[in-house]
């Protein structure tokens, strides 16, 4: 069992913990969705569920995700009758098993060296480092599609059943197209392995995907959006059945499995856009060899760009902590207590950040352990923090993707059945084959190359 | 004769429907704006902390109108019960003790749960016994027994509430209208 | 050693999910097994160092062609005309047949040499793209590609208009909606 110690081996099981990354950012996912939406229809989302700590704690709202949480948990969980109990319950396992997959191909940082037992050994920063990395990717959401039909026929529903035909089959139709627009990406980097097309697209925002090939970052979004089962393509969740559509006999627990699974699937498609159209974990005007070498400045850059965030956080908190005063609410003490609290915190915070901004700036120098002709080895905190830089940018990334979910999620009316497959198969298939062509001519005629 | 309703075709910007998208998700930002920098003006009230104005002619919970000698006005006469359509109101008669009056209520129980705020029993009542101005509509208990309104509890209010010129109940019987009337009557005066 | 136990991990849920497709009453049962067959099946490909082929069968098998049989199954709910014996006459001659042709075919197996290391790069997307689509050279896969392809197209093509109604007959006016 020797080869189970080697440091591939023990770098992969490490790498695993990125996996679970999309589930972390589930419950900023879920706030962000209902606040945003709240803010978006002119209202106040959820603000009053709180932690008993200091005369209640209600962090904007955050706690309802805890509340939610636990009350799910603790509701009954039945089986409908003449249900079919091993599909039932297998169901939603689907969903969250292919959430935890899909994380292992997406670069989460720059490929780098650390030093073996024997030599340099390199680091991709995706867990699973395939020639055909966005394959697999299509593949599991394929395979999520299974999640949906048994779920919706093991309920034993004809509305559960309708339903989920109807979102399987529109995922299924949506999958081809999601393929096709990103395909001149793939034409233009050369290879499917996303850590490739990452590095491709370099560090300049202006040669990303997404200028280099804007119907297909469009087409690819929408593609997303009917994949992911978001609105306006949400015939699944919101017609047939108004209810909940292929998840209508699901309680408890298993309808908390395919809701997280579905908002997982989110921030995994968003992560996926992100990384082939937006430059991934590339920090903009930063390539990772000039952060290796400059981490003191770029360290402090970033902090203190995390400490002019906190800043502005703590101003803005201020602000509100203000005006509640002003308000006729007979809590308005208590808010104007906890914001003055929160202020204060983050006015701390934002202070430390800055200070340790100007210190990490001065102070911190990097050289490279070896030089190994045209390859430069660095050591491995450079290589850390590096990777956790790069990481951060493409978690901003990340959640601005799945920001623009949740704005069209609650700008857009919902679209007909027909019109979705309509949309489709008519239309998105041949933009994207059109698109597809153009950019190969394109390429072999301007580029010459592949 | 089926009416044409002219509808504009789409443009060719329209038809992209990208665009449309793009101008509609600009008019969301500016409202996730709006409600992020200026919480203070959204139209929305924080109940229970703020309660909105309830109208005096809301039908609210019921209570039981009082003679200035503290009895209930209540006859138990029977027509509000009869009158409501969802049978909610029980009523036990018993004699009374003013030799003017022939009968009150010993029992006049009301099911809250039951009662559709219809006020067609406060329209039945000919001595204007029972009204439905008290602005309570938040109704809370823990047991179906609780939402059973009793005469103790439809007699509970503060008069303090209620707006002082009160002068179409001064007619009923026990009144003062209805008092200085009967004088009037019992003297010989015909008006 | 770990490759050891990988591969049989595979082989053994691939054996149970071709066992319970052969032996299940409810044909939803027997198409998942053929799902799980699919994906064990893939992860014995990637084993031998073949990852292009192994995403490609969990894409295309078990993500789109079973996706239509498991559709097909459901939708028509043919659960209730299986109602076809287990056992019988023709099932105990057709095992007979297979476990015969089982051994032929593992006899010519067992006696051809396989000509391959199993670290070598021929499995991934660039090997199987020069190989496919040579740029130098001259090669009979493009044109085999290119027909495969057409077949295909013929495929979708014939299903589209068979599944089309008759132009001339009044429900099959489009909705332009």
């Amino acid at each position: 069992m020797t080869d189970l110690l080697t440091l591939p081996f023990l770098v992969t099981c490490a790498k695993f913990g990125l996996a679970f990354i999309p589930l972390m950012l589930l419950p900023f996912l879920i706030w962000g969705e209902r606040k945003g939406a709240s803010l978006i229809q002119d209202r106040i989302g959820p603000n009053r569920a709180a932690i008993p700590l200091m005369g209640g704690l209600r962090m904007f709202g955050f706690i309802h995700n805890m509340s939610d949480g636990i009350k799910l948990f603790f509701k009954e969980s039945f089986v409908p009758a003449h249900a079919h109990k091993f599909w039932y319950f297998l169901a939603p396992m689907i969903p969250i098993i292919i959430a935890m997959l899909a994380p292992s191909v997406i670069p989460w940082f720059a490929p780098m060296t650390v030093q073996g037992p024997s030599g340099w050994v390199s680091i991709s920063g995706q867990n699973l480092d395939a020639d055909a990395g966005v394959l697999v990717l299509f593949a599991l959401s394929g395979l999520s599609v299974y999640g949906v039909v048994l779920g919706s026929w093991a309920s034993n529903s004809k509305y559960a059943l309708l339903g989920g035909m109807r979102a399987s089959a529109m995922m299924v139709s949506y999958e081809v197209s999601m393929g096709l627009s990103a395909a001149g990406i793939f034409l233009l980097a050369g290879s499917f392995g996303l850590t490739q097309i990452v590095e491709w697209q370099g560090s300049n925002p202006f040669l990303w995907g997404w200028a280099l090939q804007p119907v297909g970052f469009v087409l690819f979004l929408v593609s997303l959006f009917a994949e992911t089962g978001r609105p306006p393509f949400d015939v699944a969740e919101g017609e047939s059945e108004i209810v909940a559509g292929y998840f209508v006999e699901y309680s408890a627990v298993r309808f908390a499995l395919y809701y997280m699974g579905e908002y997982a699937h989110i921030v995994i498609a968003s992560a996926l856009v992100s990384t082939l159209f937006l430059g991934g974990y590339q920090v903009p005007f930063l390539p990772t060899e000039t952060i290796r070498a400059n981490l003191g400045v770029v360290g402090g850059g970033v902090l203190a760009l995390l400490g002019l965030g906190v800043g502005a956080i703590s101003l803005k908190i201020r602000r509100w902590a203000r005006i509640y005063t002003t308000l006729k609410a007979s809590d308005a003490a208590d808010r104007a207590r906890e914001y003055g609290f929160l202020a204060t915190v983050s006015s701390v915070k934002a202070v430390v950040l800055l200070v340790s901004a100007l210190a990490v700036g001065f102070l911190v120098r990097t050289t490279p352990a070896e030089v190994a002709g045209d390859l430069v080895h660095w050591p491995l905190w450079v290589n850390a923090a590096t990777a956790l830089v790069q990481l951060g940018v493409l978690l901003v990334k990340t959640a601005i993707i799945c920001w623009v979910f949740i704005w069209v999620r609650w700008t857009l009316p919902r679209f007909r059945y027909d019109q979705i497959m309509s949309l489709g198969w008519k239309v998105m298939l041949n933009v994207a084959l059109v698109n597809l062509l153009i950019t190969a001519l394109v390429a072999k005629l301007l580029v010459g190359g592949r | 004769m089926a009416r044409v309703v002219p509808r504009p075709e789409m443009t060719l910007a329209e038809k992209a429907y990208i665009p449309e998208i793009l101008r509609g998700m600009r008019v969301t930002w500016s409202h996730f704006l709006k409600g992020f920098n200026e919480p203070e003006t959204l139209p929305v009230q924080s109940y229970p902390e703020v309660q909105w104005e309830i109208d005096r002619n809301y039908r609210a919970k019921h209570r039981l109108m009082k003679r200035p000698d503290g009895e209930p006005r209540c006859v138990a006469c029977f027509m509000c019960s009869t009158a409501c359509p969802a049978r909610c109101i029980h009523i036990e008669a018993t004699e009374s003790d003013d030799p003017r009056i022939e009968k009150k209520p010993a029992k006049f129980d009301i099911d809250l749960l039951v009662c559709v705020f219809c006020g067609l029993c406060a329209e039945a009542c000919p001595v204007d016994a029972i009204r439905m101005d008290t602005k309570v509509i938040a109704l809370a208990a823990d047991t179906r027994g609780k939402f059973v309104a009793t005469k103790e509890q439809l007699l509970d209010w503060n008069p303090a509430d209620y707006p002082a010129s009160d002068t179409q109940s001064q007619k009923a019987p026990g009144g003062l209208l209805n008092a200085e009337a009967r004088a009037r009557w019992a003297q010989g005066d015909a008006t | 050693m770990i490759a050891q136990v990988y591969f049989g991990l595979f082989a053994l849920v691939a054996v149970l999910c071709g066992a319970t497709l052969v032996f299940a009453r409810h044909p939803l049962n027997g198409a998942m097994a053929l799902v799980g067959a699919m994906v064990s099946l893939s992860g014995i490909y990637a084993l031998i160092q073949s990852p292009f082929l192994a995403t490609l069968q969990v894409l295309v098998y078990a993500g789109a062609i079973m996706m239509l049989v498991v559709f097909v199954i459901m939708v028509l709910n043919t659960a209730k005309d299986s109602k076809t014996p287990g056992i019988d006459l023709v099932g105990i001659l057709m095992s007979v047949v297979a476990f015969a042709f089982g051994l032929v075919f593992t006899g010519v197996l067992a006696r051809t040499p396989v000509e391959a290391r199993a670290d070598s790069p021929r499995g991934t997307v660039q090997a199987i793209a020069d190989t496919l689509f040579p740029v130098h050279g001259q090669s009979a896969w493009p044109l085999l590609f290119l027909a495969v392809g057409l077949v295909l197209l013929t495929a979708i093509v014939g299903a589209v208009l068979l599944s089309k109604r008759r132009l001339e007959s009044p429900i099959s006016v489009e909705d332009h909606a």
